[in-house]
């Protein structure tokens, strides 16, 4: 099986790109939702119950 | 302020409701048929059409797209509508989606059972119906979109999120796996060949269940799981985590359906981390839902639909644990083939996608009809119904999972086999498949109350088919707000959110196919592997007709129990090179075919179609008694033959155009062999070109071992 190893080293350069790709959005987006507004996260929260509607039963 | 008026289209959601439901019956019928066949092959009912290879499928097809299909869009129609404050974009998109969808199920229900099937599971259906599928899931697509620009409120909802990755990612995986190249109206073969077949559907496979059965049930429970529970959900900080986690991670665990496969060794590590990495995500959102149960548990102990959520996540999690333990090689190596893998898919189908659907259902339907409930008992007898059902299903299915593994590779102290006999491992197993289909018995019967249930509360309310509601009109001016985080901003901005969500899955997708696609040194190619005479191309493709490969696998694994078990050596990437389709399976209910070739006389298989119990007394496999009256059609031969040049099989412009000659020849010469043995056959059947097939698979690479790479 090395055989396969040996002819895809690029793979690797590929593999470690798209994580770090990742890691940075997935650390971004850890920043962000540790720093964002709570005024914002309650409203999203809320979305489903908005009551503006007359005939949402809840 | 202007205050809008206008209404949400209930019809819809109702005409989804109905659809799921019937062909929810449909769907778990075929199942409990399927089911008993396993022990009883009379249950084949003697004719090909119901026979199990045929009706697998069926099965499969007709709870995944038809049952949980139609609940998906129910569920979205509806909240969809409510979270964007609009009506659905246009009621001509949705009337031609669920006509359209419901087409698409009748065609499968008709050419499934008569053997027309690409063989690829999950995506069985033939090429015509592919496109159709495509056409109506990009109007269910448009629909989507266009209420999402039209709505009236200026954040995208998380349940909105997993509903446009879901659309997206789907069609994506649909066209990429469904590259065939037709033959016929009817029948086509696929573009890709051997493992790089195996590795594109299964890339499609784990990601239906990723992007079909999960992430549309995920945006549904976190829309229907707080109204039920009448609280927001627990944490939207970690939806938002494990929504974007989940969809990169997803993709690229597809290799763990091929470990200890010809597939590149790179690409099956690969499968395995990605696949622990999925607990986390996976995990988010069943703590998440299950959370957002806290400080309500007395309202779930009298509320039957939250007692419905509350297992069901559970099972969601249970699930998502069990795939990335059985994405491990060690647990993989006695797992793989196994009823372990059927039981655990069904914890997922049963617990997770049923219960929640019936959830939203007996959330909705009372609600579109302006009613309560017929029964909150019998809701309660449901549960309990499906979840002893469930639990009948499963454990069954791991014990004799585990019986399975372990027999097969259990080795006797002098160094042979201690269970050499394929057939009396599967015997051993039987009362458990008992047990099994009593479960499934418990579980269809607790879904007959829901549907009585339903039909009374539609009978004593009245369906409000347009529901007034009204709403500020959304202003462009203030959408945007200086200081508003960037994924704020990307929650109004539904088009670039969807080329994010796509770009997400394409990175995974990329890295996982292109290379094995692209670069030829990963199948090192053998030079005594040749193309299929035309009559074993004929005799492969009645395989694929009767579709063998739902109980018998062409994949050998290199562990010495099975070079053992199955007389021959492992299974090499370069003998699939002229395989379009792959047939490797995925499931032993039957012993592993990749060595079949050569080992019985023609004669033992002719008896043995006729009737398996002929050859082995107490065999489960059905009878193919029509293979030996059917005269195999040979007016597509060189259609075939043309299309696999076309592909890149070797045929030379000769041998296509003297195709059915030479089958003809090698017929003559197999049936002649046969009468010497004292069997009346006729050179021109259906059975010939199976046994031409059978008797040639896997035999090429004993002709001469030369690797050359």
């Amino acid at each position: 099986m090395k055989q396969f190893l040996g002819s895809v080293t690029g793979m690797n350069g590929y593999l470690i790109f798209s994580m770090i790709i990742f890691i940075t959005f997935f650390l971004g987006l850890l920043v962000w939702v540790f720093k964002a507004d709570k005024k914002y996260i309650e409203e999203m929260e809320n979305m489903p119950f908005d009551n503006n509607i007359k005939n949402d039963n809840i | 302020m202007q205050i809008e008026k206008f209404n949400y289209d209930n019809k819809i959601v109702r005409n989804f409701a109905i659809a799921s439901m019937v062909f929810g019956v449909v769907g778990m019928l075929v199942g409990l048929l399927a089911a008993i066949q396993l022990y009883a092959p009379a249950a084949n009912l003697g004719n090909q059409f119901t026979s199990f290879g045929r009706i697998r499928p069926l099965h499969t097809n007709a709870i995944i797209f038809a049952f949980v299909g139609n609940a998906i869009f129910m569920g979205v129609y509806y909240s969809l509508q409510r979270l964007c404050k609009a009506r659905m974009f246009s009621d001509l998109l949705s009337t031609i989606h669920f006509w359209g969808w419901q087409l698409i199920i009748v065609c499968a229900a008709i050419t499934l059972p008569l053997g027309i099937t690409s063989s690829k599971e999950y995506a069985e259906l033939e090429w015509p119906i592919d496109i159709l599928i495509a056409l109506i899931w990009v109007v269910f697509g448009a629909n989507m979109i266009g209420t999402i620009i039209k709505r009236r409120e200026k954040q995208m909802y998380v349940a909105i999120w997993f509903y446009l990755a879901t659309f997206v990612t789907v069609a994506v995986l649909h066209i990429v796996n469904s590259m065939e190249l037709p033959v016929s109206f009817l029948k086509s073969y696929s573009a890709y060949a051997g493992v790089q077949d195996a590795l594109v559907q299964w890339w499609y496979g784990h990601n239906a269940v990723a992007f079909f059965l999960t992430t549309p049930f995920l945006g549904m429970m976190y829309y229907f799981l707080p109204k039920a529970a009448g609280r927001p959900v627990y944490s939207y900080k970690l939806s938002i985590l494990h929504f974007w986690s989940l969809i990169f991670l997803y993709i690229w665990a597809g290799p763990h359906h091929l470990l200890y496969s010809s597939l590149p060794d790179w690409a099956q590590s690969l499968g395995v981390a990605f696949s622990i990495m999925l607990i986390a995500p996976s995990w988010g959102g069943m703590i998440n839902g299950l959370l957002t149960l806290r400080g309500a548990w007395d309202k779930v102990r009298d509320e039957p639909i939250l007692k419905m959520f509350a297992v069901g996540v559970t099972a969601y999690g249970m699930a998502t644990f069990e795939g990335p333990m059985l994405a491990l090689k060690n647990v993989n190596a006695i797992a793989h083939f196994t009823d372990w893998i059927v039981g655990h898919v069904h914890v997922g189908a049963l617990g997770w996608n049923g219960l929640l659907t019936f959830a939203m259902i007996y959330w909705i339907i009372p609600r579109i009809f302006n009613t309560t409930i017929y029964s909150k008992k019998l809701m309660n007898v449901h549960f309990w119904l499906a979840t002893l059902g469930i639990l009948f299903y499963a454990i069954p299915m791991y014990w004799s999972g585990f019986t399975q593994g372990l027999m097969w590779k259990e080795f006797s102290p002098d160094g042979t086999l201690q269970y050499p006999e394929f057939l009396k491992i599967t015997v051993q197993i039987l009362p458990l498949h008992m047990l099994r289909s009593f479960g499934g018995l418990l579980y269809f019967s607790g879904f007959l109350t829901l549907i009585y249930n339903v039909v009374k509360t539609m009978g004593q309310g009245k369906l409000v088919a347009n529901e007034p509601a009204e709403a500020p009109a959304l202003e462009k001016s203030t959408m945007f707000q200086k200081g508003d985080f960037w994924h704020a901003v990307l929650e109004k901005k539904p088009v670039t959110f969807t080329i994010l969500a796509i770009a997400m899955i394409i990175v995974g997708g990329a890295v996982e196919l292109i290379p094995t696609l692209t670069i030829k040194s990963n199948i090192p190619t053998i030079s005594s592997v040749k193309p299929y005479s035309p009559l074993e191309l004929q005799g492969r493709d009645l395989y694929i007709r009767e579709g063998c490969n739902a109980c018998h696998t062409q994949w050998v694994r290199p562990f010495r129990s099975e070079t053992e078990r199955y007389q021959g050596e492992y299974s090499k990437a370069g003998e699939f090179v002229y395989d379009h389709p792959f047939l490797w399976g995925s499931k032993r209910t039957g012993p592993d075919l990749m060595r079949v070739g050569g080992k019985y006389p023609d004669g033992w298989h002719y008896n043995h179609m006729l009737n398996p119990r002929n050859v082995s007394p107490g065999s489960i496999m059905p009878a193919y008694q029509w293979l030996i009256s059917q005269t195999l059609d040979i007016s597509m031969t060189e259609a075939k033959l043309k299309t696999m040049q076309k592909l890149g099989v070797p045929y030379t412009n000769e041998e296509i155009a003297n195709g059915n000659v030479s089958l003809k020849a090698q017929a003559e010469k197999i049936a002649s062999g046969m009468q010497k043995e004292g069997i009346a056959v006729e050179s021109d059947k259906e059975i010939i070109a199976l046994i031409a097939y059978l008797q040639r698979i896997g035999t090429d690479i004993k002709k001469q071992n030369t690797v050359s790479n």
